[in-house]
């Protein structure tokens, strides 16, 4: 920290268990900081055991490298090291074990943190979001659902709240069922009902040249109907 | 990919070999549809079939969102 201000734009944190449930000191620490933490997931298991399972990640790596720092809120990102045996050590026979980086997932978690990074020194009018419904199983009358939740509600009402906080977000919604009925008037992933037919290929649907210049649409819209 | 679901862009919510996708533009805001795991008279093995990949549509419903809203470093 620096004048009350965090020094760093993003954290990445490769220690593994919770650090609040660790020590009632920690509570608060990361809140405080103020910035995106992304925990780096390292496995147990070595690279070759990791690769070959279709679990991935056992159950012991997921309790202590992704439940247990998920409790204090950080961003869970993918297995970027994996322990492997090095050498044993000649006088004791004990193996030695060190975590070695998986390149890729590093390279990848990397990008994750840059991106957030920059999301937070971005002004919210620049941010781009996408709000994905769940759809299970892919039927029309299943898009958003949720137990105990009208999820189209709850967006009309995030959309509202993004609005105030300065999101680039057109249309205000009155109430969730005006946008089901928006989102239900294009296409859908609905396959029974679906087909071909609907989804004509207007001329205006070409990729429109990417660009950030303020004025041109946020997303392209190549495949996107209203 | 290309085993489970034909070489690009199969036939799942193709026209015209252009892969389509639903949603709504609002401003900044992609309001969308989670893409299906693949053909609906096959949920059962869609969903708990773990070495069955993703369609084609599936991920490139993700890329395009990612790519079309995240600058790379």
């Amino acid at each position: 920290m620096q004048d009350g201000r965090p020094a760093i734009d993003v954290l990445i944190n490769p220690v593994m268990f919770s650090l609040q449930t660790a020590s009632p000191d920690y509570k608060g620490l990361l809140a405080r900081l103020n910035v995106p933490v992304i925990q780096a997931i390292a496995t147990g298991r070595s690279i070759a055991e990791w690769e070959a399972s279709d679990q991935g990640l056992n159950t012991v790596d997921i309790t202590i490298s992704v439940a247990q720092p998920e409790l204090d809120g950080v961003i869970i990102t993918v297995p970027v090291a994996s322990k492997q045996c090095v050498d044993i050590d000649p006088l004791t026979g004990a193996a030695v074990n060190k975590y070695v980086a998986i390149a890729e997932r590093m390279a990848k978690m990397v990008r994750l943190a840059l991106n957030w990074a920059a999301l937070r020194r971005k002004p919210n009018a620049e941010k781009k979001v996408a709000i994905v419904f769940h759809h299970y199983p892919p039927r029309n009358d299943r898009i958003g659902c949720a137990a105990g939740l009208d999820s189209f509600a709850s967006v009309v009402d995030l959309l509202r709240a993004m609005r105030k906080k300065g999101y680039g977000v057109d249309t205000d919604y009155p109430n969730g069922d005006s946008l089901a009925q928006d989102l239900l008037a294009g296409m859908t992933c609905d396959q029974r009902c679906c087909r071909r037919s609907r989804w004509p290929l207007a001329p205006g649907l070409r990729p429109a040249p990417r660009t950030t210049t303020t004025g041109t649409p946020a997303f392209p819209k190549p495949f996107v109907r209203r | 990919m290309i085993q489970d679901w034909q070489p690009m862009p199969g036939d799942l919510f193709v026209n015209e070999n252009r892969l389509f996708f639903p949603g709504l533009i609002n401003g900044h805001v992609f309001l969308t549809i989670q893409p299906p795991r693949g053909y609906f008279e096959q949920l059962d093995k869609l969903y708990h079939d773990p070495r069955l990949s993703p369609p084609h549509h599936y991920l490139a419903h993700y890329r395009w969102i990612t790519e079309s809203s995240t600058p790379m470093p």
